[in-house]
């Protein structure tokens, strides 16, 4: 199992060269530099050709494309991201300051759907064709087809304009810090109930959907069929015969979401004015902030493959019929 | 080295959207609040916030570094200038006690103020311009913005603590505009390290009548009163900047009262703020910035290169119908290159009237004829049929180009819209590769335009994108820079006006008013030709009124 991990972790690093090497090509192909955006997109592009070798030099942008990547996987071997086109400030220091933001978003909303998810999904699959799986799915089905954006303006003129019962704009009130911590705790949570609403639906009806099915493969077992010859009652074939092995490919599931906990949602944050990863990594793409986007995109690729490789040594764990020795 | 004064903005409609001095009824009720700056009616009552809307947060509070108009809107009370626009739009001392121009314009003297401090107590010298000078110049610091107003500054000179010499390698008739676009920063502060990752960068230290206090990324910025202010004190405590880059969650922010004010939309001012609620709580100001559309026609490729045919272009673009479809008719159209009602603007040239036959006969003489009964026009085997480059997602681009694409269609003109993404867009202009597009032009007070329509600016070393080359213009151009006399000055401008709108190498479209609702709360709101902000005092004496009982959050 320690060599297997080892060997994991070894592949991940040519895998990850390739991703690299991908995103690098693909933005610096992408037309537009940031030097012409810094000063046309937003001010004055008047400066000589002198000025403007000089702002490419002062970018390392004189340099051709493979020399810049190399460039950036050395400073890399030594954690180091390098600093912002647009604010000259480390890239490792920009995503640090947003990614608690993205990371306590996502965190509750994976906790609340999988807390929903996996009863109400359990459940339909033991009452399966019954009024409230019936019911259930149509209603998530529904959930999972309305966009994200429409429903939060929904919300946002409900609850926020008319009610004004819920905040609808960043992630604390301007002057909350002064109050306490027990107020300014209960301002955070409900700064967050709109945006945590918005990002659950869909992942709920998605992941209720997959317990179900994984539930019900399982309910068609011998085991099951043995467990219950056995004389055992519904509730105990449920809890500890079936949901034990729905979990399997539930935790495989998880593993998989990993990443998305620090991608943060772009169209959620930009409409809640929430401070996090989403929008930086918008803004970084639009003004050509090379070294910002490489950084959060290194970041995303580590995740997304130590979340496969998590994913696959909870299998294991789960199931004693998985090893890979 | 060219001078940077104007800024490109893509023809959309978030970006674009303002033009002269004018706004709508609610400027009379603020009469009597403006009084109150000069000490008499209303005595403005000490305290309370201001919340005020950021579309994107600041990347920089460094002075020499930002490049956004929201960095201004911070930085403005943040930092005084040496010299600034008043509300008229006239140059006035501010930094400084006064300043004198040589007789052979290359030497202009300025003495700053008295006992003037930085907000940490430290004194401000003739020292931390010369610095701020040499930065802003700096090959290694990125002052794209403002370093086109210096490079043609010999040097810059020291003659005792309060006094400095501005010495001019030739005379420049934008020179003292170059003043206004000078706030000198802390050289105790930023003389030392790396000055482009400089800490003060985020949490500055200014000269102006508010002090920074906080910056939380990403969701607000907040500044303090300056109570050893050189000048009169402000009345509020503090001004709040909230980053809210929905246009729509902004709105929502403001009617719950979470913002005082912000930018809107057309669509906003006409169908979102008009109940009876929303107009009893806040003022909606209407005021026409320096900047106007225009529909650009490159010059050198085969179809525009013939005046006439130009001309044509401009006779099959409906501007009436744009302005009554999409500005419900607040837009003015225009007809030169300079703010509409500037002093180098002359009002007296008439537009090219909207003429579908008209133009048909224009491309007939210019040989564009229909020969093989197409449908489309021909011209030594090239037919008439071009694309037009818009930004992607510019509702204004969209509208524009299929305006013109449907009157062309039937004087027998191929028009292709071509949507690009922004930065595509923009490196297209810069290098001249596109047949026609749809922009908008940021203009500064000062009117020189020697940058865009100049033959040697043409891309890639400059903003003249059309390929325009007019020797008459150039030259007057040329004379433009150097005179100092401003009636003199004026009649160069009115005759470059004349010349270009002849030439027709833009379409040169309208100017879109800017639309913003302030809450009634507030007192002391003066709009200048280009709103409340840009100018000196700006809204550093707003206040909040004694009546007011809007609850804010």
């Amino acid at each position: 199992m320690l060599f297997y991990t080892l060997r994991r972790l070894a592949y991940l690093i040519p895998t990850l060269l390739g991703i690299t090497i991908v995103t690098f090509v693909l933005i610096s192909l992408a037309p537009g530099n940031p030097v012409d955006l810094i000063q046309s997109g937003v001010m004055s592009s008047g400066i000589s050709i002198e000025g403007y070798n000089e702002m490419l030099r002062l970018y390392g942008l004189d340099k051709p494309i493979l020399i810049r990547y190399g460039v950036w996987l050395e400073r890399l071997l030594t954690l180091d991201f390098g600093n912002s086109f647009l604010d000259h400030r480390p890239v490792i220091v920009k995503i640090w300051e947003r990614l608690p933001a993205t990371l306590i978003l996502n965190l509750a909303s994976l906790a609340l759907a999988s807390l929903l998810a996996i009863p109400l999904g359990l459940y339909s699959a033991v009452r399966q064709y019954s009024l409230f799986d019936k019911l259930g799915g149509t209603i998530l089905y529904m959930l999972y087809s309305l966009p994200e954006f429409w429903v939060a303006v929904v919300l946002i003129m409900v609850f926020g304009v008319k009610l004004q019962a819920l905040p609808f704009i960043g992630m604390e009130s301007v002057d909350a810090r002064e109050l306490g911590f027990f107020p300014y705790l209960w301002d955070r949570i409900l700064h967050m109930i709109l945006p945590t609403i918005c990002l659950t639906y869909g992942s709920l009806a998605y992941l209720s959907r997959f317990v179900r099915g994984s539930t019900l493969e399982v309910i068609r077992q011998d085991y099951i069929r043995t467990a219950r010859a056995k004389g055992l009652d519904d509730a105990r074939v449920v809890y500890r015969h079936v949901f034990k092995n729905t979990l399997i490919p539930v935790l495989t599931l998880l593993g998989i979401l990993l990443p998305t906990l620090i991608s943060g949602s772009v169209i959620l944050e930009y409409i809640f004015s929430w401070p996090g990863i989403g929008q930086l990594f918008f803004e970084a793409v639009l003004s050509r902030d090379y070294p910002t986007v490489m950084g959060l995109s290194f970041m995303t690729a580590v995740m997304v493959l130590l979340g496969t490789l998590v994913a696959d040594l909870l299998c294991a764990w789960a199931d004693p019929r998985i090893t890979y020795e | 080295m060219r001078v940077s004064n104007r800024i490109l903005v893509a023809a959309s409609a978030v970006l674009v959207g303002f033009v002269s001095l004018s706004s709508c009824g609610n400027r009379e009720k603020k009469e009597p609040a403006k009084t109150s700056l000069t000490g008499q009616a209303v005595r403005p009552t000490r305290g309370g916030t201001v919340y005020r809307h950021l579309e994107a947060d600041c990347r920089t509070l460094n002075w020499v570094l930002y490049t956004t108009a929201y960095e201004n809107y911070v930085l403005r009370y943040l930092y005084d200038r040496l010299l600034d626009y008043d509300q008229n739009l006239e140059i006035i001392p501010v930094l400084a006690k006064n300043y004198e121009i040589s007789k052979d314009h290359l030497r202009i003297t300025v003495t700053l103020r008295d006992s003037l401090r930085w907000h940490d107590g430290v004194p401000i010298t003739a020292e931390d311009v010369k610095f701020t000078v040499e930065k802003i110049l700096d090959p290694t610091v990125a002052a794209v913005n403002k370093e086109g107003w210096f490079s043609r500054l010999d040097r810059v000179e020291v003659l005792d603590d309060l006094t400095i010499e501005f010495r001019w390698k030739e005379p420049y008739a934008p020179s003292l505009h170059a003043l206004t676009q000078l706030a000198p920063i802390p050289k105790h502060i930023y003389g030392e390290g790396d000055f482009n990752e400089n800490p003060a960068n985020r949490s500055p230290v200014g000269s102006g009548p508010f002090k920074f206090e906080e910056w939380r990324t990403g969701q607000m910025i907040s500044l303090v009163r300056n109570d050893d202010y050189y000048g009169e004190k402000a009345h509020l405590d503090r001004i709040i900047f909230k980053v809210i880059p929905d246009g729509s969650a902004a709105l929502n922010a403001l009617k719950t009262g979470e913002l005082d004010e912000m930018r809107i939309t057309q669509i906003q001012w006409e169908t979102q703020t008009n109940d009876p609620d929303f107009l009893g709580r806040f003022d909606k100001t209407l005021y026409y910035v320096p900047q106007y559309n225009y529909l650009a026609w490159n010059c050198r490729s085969v179809w525009f290169k013939d005046k006439r045919v130009r001309r044509a272009m401009t006779m099959l673009f409906d501007r009436e119908t744009i302005d009554k479809e999409l500005y419900s008719g607040y837009a003015e159209i225009v007809t030169g290159p300079f703010y509409i009602k500037s002093w180098a603007y002359d009002p007296s040239i008439e537009p090219i009237p909207f003429d579908p036959e008209g133009a048909k006969k224009l491309l007939d003489e210019a040989g564009w004829i229909d020969g093989n009964n197409d449908g489309v026009r021909e011209k030594d085997g090239a037919k008439f049929e071009f694309d037009f480059f818009i930004i992607s997602g510019s509702e204004t681009g969209r509208r524009y180009s299929e305006l013109l694409q449907e009157q062309c269609r039937k004087a027998g003109v191929i028009v292709n819209i071509r949507q690009l993404e922004g930065a595509t867009f923009f490196d297209k202009m810069f290098k001249g590769e596109y047949d026609a597009t749809a922009l908008a032009w940021r203009l500064e007070n000062d009117p020189d335009v020697y940058d865009t329509f100049h033959s040697s600016q043409v891309p890639p070393i400059g903003l003249n994108h059309a390929f325009y080359s007019n020797p008459q213009v150039d030259s007057l151009l040329e004379a433009g820079r150097l005179e100092f006399d401003r009636a003199k000055r004026q009649a160069i401008y009115h005759q470059v006006h004349r010349l270009i709108h002849e030439d027709q190498p833009y379409t040169f479209v309208n100017s879109v008013p800017e639309k913003r609702p302030l809450n009634k709360r507030i007192g002391n709101v003066v709009l200048s030709p280009d709103g409340p902000f840009d100018f000196h005092p700006g809204a550093a004496y707003w206040y909040i009124k004694h009546d007011a009982t809007q609850a804010v959050k």
